[in-house]
């Protein structure tokens, strides 16, 4: 464990100095990301000019929501996002070949090898708009509801981790399709609403199973002190269960991996 | 035009090996498509219609609007871009077509083949939507086709004018985003027209986007007066024209700063 956090630190390092590098680079992905998120919010604007509630949600709940999905994007994109979307390509090129000869798990290199410093920008950016949200709603929310919306903040994150990492290693075996990356983020543009626009079993999908309720809308919720409490026990439930459930996907999918180049 | 169709047919062979990557990228299309009828149908609230929209007309126009973007709409600026960043944009130069013809050419058969894939993917989306569906009197004349065609090639030549952007950027992605943000929004992608602010409303008749897109459903759906029909195909001539002598010009200076990678 001690291990990993310090090779982990190294990454850090490492890649501090890559962005030193492109220092322009950087700065135009840290301006689109700015874009997309000043994007989002005016299509939650536009649309609550026409009306009031979405599915009961106001619009400073969804601006919460928004904001919090971005977070976690934000995050997530700092750690994992870009390496794990290259898994298609180096299991393609044979390229994994040089991550599997390593003496540490295949799956934390391929996960968490470059960090991806500009997501720092989104991430704050992400962090202003759920401001604007509870101050739109007037609402400081109390330790309570901050805890528990922490508490599920992680739980998403672990979920979006383990949904993303299950799909990416699909490409052991689809090894021609080079965009399922773009799929993933398609699965993950469902999280970007609302749960509750959904009804009936497209509900129950996206809340029992593919948990991607738990990613942004009952985070969003529980910041309003809307979310009863059992709802945090089954979210850490499927934040576990889905990090276990791709680590063990991950080593089944390794096995069907035919290392290309040699 | 014999070598035009050879250039098409192989151009549609190519796209054939990767139709599983046409059936994702149509994912991205389609799931902000189907998602915005749920948002707004749960957004009624008991209202009869939103900005003249009934809930039938709404998963209209969504699904009216997923059908023209597989028609309609050109991404040709990223393959430009990989060409010309790679250096094998060369290669081009040296051919008896000239390169928007080649462009124009991958930029067809691409679409035909995503429009074959489609059609089972509409079927599932109206499927979904089923009991919504409602034809309300919707307009197929001549002036619809026109304005399919019409935008088609507008938006096939604004995104190959950005696409030559890289002969001058080496690092275009960030440019292209700068498009593809407004686009959504004044193409009416992912809102009708109508339902964005009125300053907003006005700038998009003004702009581009509104006429490689949303014009052509707001003809279907019988939303525009003879008058305004009259003067959006005058701004779509207007644009076209712009968009031509923007490629003119764009090659003809962007060819002396290209600087043939890989030679």
């Amino acid at each position: 464990m001690f291990r990993y956090l310090r090779l982990y630190r190294v990454f850090w390092e490492n890649c501090l100095a890559r962005e030193a590098e492109f220092r322009a680079n950087f700065w135009a992905n840290v301006i689109t990301n700015a874009g997309w998120l000043l994007f989002f919010v005016a299509f939650i604007k536009v649309i609550y000019l026409n009306t009031p509630r979405i599915a009961g949600w106001s619009e400073a709940e969804a601006m919460v929501l928004t904001g919090t999905f971005g977070l976690v994007q934000g995050l997530f994109s700092i750690v994992a996002y870009q390496n794990l979307s290259r898994l298609p390509e180096m299991v393609r090129l044979g390229t994994l070949d040089f991550v599997i000869t390593k003496p540490v798990s295949s799956l934390f290199l391929v996960s968490t090898r470059y960090v991806r410093l500009e997501g720092i920008g989104s991430t704050a950016g992400a962090f202003l708009v759920i401001l604007y949200g509870l101050w739109l709603a007037q609402e400081v929310p109390a330790p309570g509801p901050l805890a528990a919306y922490l508490f599920l903040c992680g739980c998403g994150l672990l979920i979006y981790y383990g949904i993303y990492t299950l799909l990416m290693t699909l490409s052991f075996w689809l090894i021609r399709i080079d965009n399922l990356a773009v799929l993933s983020d398609m699965v993950f543009h469902v999280a970007r609403y609302p749960v509750d626009i959904f009804r009936g079993w497209a509900w129950r999908l996206f809340v029992y199973a593919i948990p991607l309720a738990f990613v942004a809308s009952f985070p969003a919720r529980a910041l309003f002190g809307k979310l009863p409490l059992p709802w945090l026990g089954l979210g850490a439930l499927f934040a576990g269960g889905l990090l276990a459930g791709s680590i063990l996907f991950w080593r089944i999918g390794l096995r069907a991996y035919s290392s290309a180049s040699s | 035009m014999r070598k035009w169709t050879t250039v098409f047919s192989v151009y549609l062979q190519d796209n054939l090996t990767y139709r599983s990557q046409a059936v994702i990228w149509m994912m991205t299309d389609t799931v902000p498509a189907v998602l915005m009828p749920i948002v707004w149908l749960a957004s009624y609230n008991g209202r009869p219609a939103i900005g003249g929209f009934t809930p039938s007309g709404m998963v209209t126009y969504y699904l009216v609007m997923l059908c023209l973007t597989n028609l309609m709409i050109s991404h040709v600026m990223w393959d430009i871009a990989t060409e010309i960043r790679e250096g094998r944009f060369s290669i081009y130069l040296t051919r008896p077509m000239s390169y928007m013809a080649y462009q124009y050419a991958g930029s067809l058969s691409w679409r035909m083949m995503r429009g074959v894939l489609f059609i089972p993917i509409l079927g599932v989306c109206m499927l979904l939507f089923w009991r919504f569906l409602r034809w309300e009197g919707y307009h197929l004349g001549w002036t619809f086709w026109a304005a399919v065609v019409g935008g088609h090639l507008l938006s096939f030549l604004v995104s190959y004018a950005i696409g030559l952007l890289a002969l001058f950027f080496t690092e275009v992605r960030s440019i292209y985003m700068f498009y593809y943000m407004p686009m959504s929004f004044l193409s009416g992608e992912i809102v009708p027209l109508a339902l964005l602010p009125g300053w907003a409303e006005s700038a998009a008749r003004l702009l581009p986007f509104r006429y490689t897109l949303a014009f052509a459903a707001e003809i279907f759906m019988n939303r525009l007066s003879p008058a305004e029909v009259t003067s959006g195909f005058l701004a779509m001539a207007f644009w076209l024209g712009g968009a031509a002598l923007a490629t003119r010009l764009l090659w003809r200076f962007g060819l002396r700063h290209y600087t043939a990678v890989g030679m």
